[in-house]
């Protein structure tokens, strides 16, 4: 089976051709509630290597839950067990045998040779209700994170170039995640180093406004930081059943954080009037995508921007790990 | 120690339970109770339909990754250039990584 997974600090994506799976990256007590009108069937609880809710489930039943968002984290047991969660997303079988293609941040890819030591190999795991799963990860490439959305749009399923335009000019491509926004410039498929950066910019800059402004205007209004999301989702909050808009201070927050990587995107690219394209992706491009494009008039965000690493990676993998017959 | 508990049901909606609850011998309703609950929430040591079907899933996924498994056993193959593909961009994908 070949996979690609991007364990991003906010989510983990994962796609393995028609399977996909998407969940927080929130590791935490294995606390169950008692009775659920909607079963709980969905939540992903370990049983082995450790006890352990992952995701959603952490969110919303743990006691104690886990969201890391420093460089340390990939060696951490709480990246461990939101991989091997994703991978028991990927598959029910006893026994797989896996070739992984997985990203790290551009500012973090000298970590490369140690987080692929982590993934190679065996590894095992139990999920409640399921039998003990054992995942062989037999080949494993970490490439710089930002690359798998250009890959995303400039690969067929096999792996083959079929944008031979996005593949053989320069490209940039601006990866907003929960921290950081990655900054990649390619030119033929290989990275230009001098126009690589990571900006500390990310979707949670805006979940930190609204808690902020949310600590002031709704005191005693205690949320987790997955359900401030939400809120900015929805652009409002309930207050004692009152609807309490978010607008101004979302709008805000987003136009300081949009002016920040457009700044940094301008240096670092001299103006980018040379790219053949601006690739918007990350989680973060459905908060930035419009701030972008209207700075960028050659910019688009990628098709499911959130998924487009993880599709990427996956395609990658197609081309080395030949699920085909 | 006994703990008694007692439970609804609907006449109509019900109708099979009911059944299958008078054609039980009066004296071991408690026990064909306690063993189809057991049955129902796999506590059973018999094997249970939710076993069958993760059987049958674990089968449908071995078939579907047969060929992976025969081929490579998940080990890297070298890059597949396609023939139309530029070599310095067949080169530079198949270097991503390394």
């Amino acid at each position: 089976m070949n996979v690609g997974l991007d364990l991003g600090y906010s989510h983990v994506k994962l796609c393995s051709g028609d399977r996909s799976a998407h969940f927080p990256s929130v590791v935490g007590t294995p606390d169950r509630a008692r009775f659920s009108l909607n079963g709980t069937d969905r939540d992903i609880l370990l049983e082995a290597p450790a006890q352990v809710l992952v995701g959603e489930g952490a969110i919303t039943q743990s006691r104690f839950a886990n969201r890391r968002e420093d460089r340390g984290w990939i060696e951490s047991e709480e990246y461990y067990h939101l991989f091997l969660a994703a991978l028991t997303e990927a598959t029910r079988a006893s026994a797989v045998d896996i070739f992984l293609v997985t990203g790290l941040p551009v500012a973090f890819y000298a970590d490369r040779d140690s987080l692929q030591a982590r993934l190679s190999g065996e590894h095992r795991a139990q999920r409640e209700n399921r039998r003990a799963q054992s995942f062989r990860v037999g080949g494993c490439r970490v490439i710089p994170q930002p690359f798998g959305a250009l890959l995303s749009v400039a690969l067929d399923d096999h792996g083959r170039i079929t944008d031979q335009d996005l593949a053989g000019g320069t490209v940039g491509v601006i990866d907003v995640g929960g921290k950081t926004t990655n900054l990649l410039s390619v030119r033929r498929l290989a990275e230009t180093g001098r126009e690589t950066a990571s900006v500390s910019v990310g979707a949670w800059d805006a979940v930190r406004a609204v808690r902020r402004y949310l600590d002031d205007v709704c005191p005693n209004l205690e949320l987790r930081d997955h359900a401030v999301i939400d809120a900015i989702r929805a652009r409002s909050v309930l207050y004692y059943g009152q609807p309490v808009d978010l607008s101004k201070v979302i709008d805000e927050a987003l136009a300081q954080m949009a002016e920040q990587v457009i700044s940094e995107a301008t240096q670092l690219w001299n103006g980018g009037a040379h790219l053949a394209a601006v690739l918007v992706a990350g989680g973060g491009a459905h908060l930035l995508a419009g701030h972008i494009t209207r700075h960028f008039r050659h910019a688009r965000p990628v098709e499911r921007p959130e998924f487009a690493n993880a599709l990427g990676y996956w395609k990658l993998a197609q081309r080395f790990g030949k699920t085909e017959s | 120690m006994k703990a008694p508990i007692t439970f609804s049901l609907d006449t109509d909606a019900d109708a099979d339970l009911i059944r299958w609850l008078e054609s039980q011998p009066e004296r071991g309703r408690s026990a064909a109770i306690r063993d189809a609950l057991r049955r129902g929430i796999g506590y059973s040591d018999d094997v249970t339909l939710t076993e069958v079907y993760q059987a049958v899933q674990d089968l449908r996924d071995l078939v579907v990754q047969m060929p992976a498994r025969q081929g490579t056993n998940g080990q890297e193959q070298p890059g597949r250039q396609d023939a139309g593909e530029p070599a310095d961009l067949a080169a530079a994908l198949d270097g991503l990584g390394l």
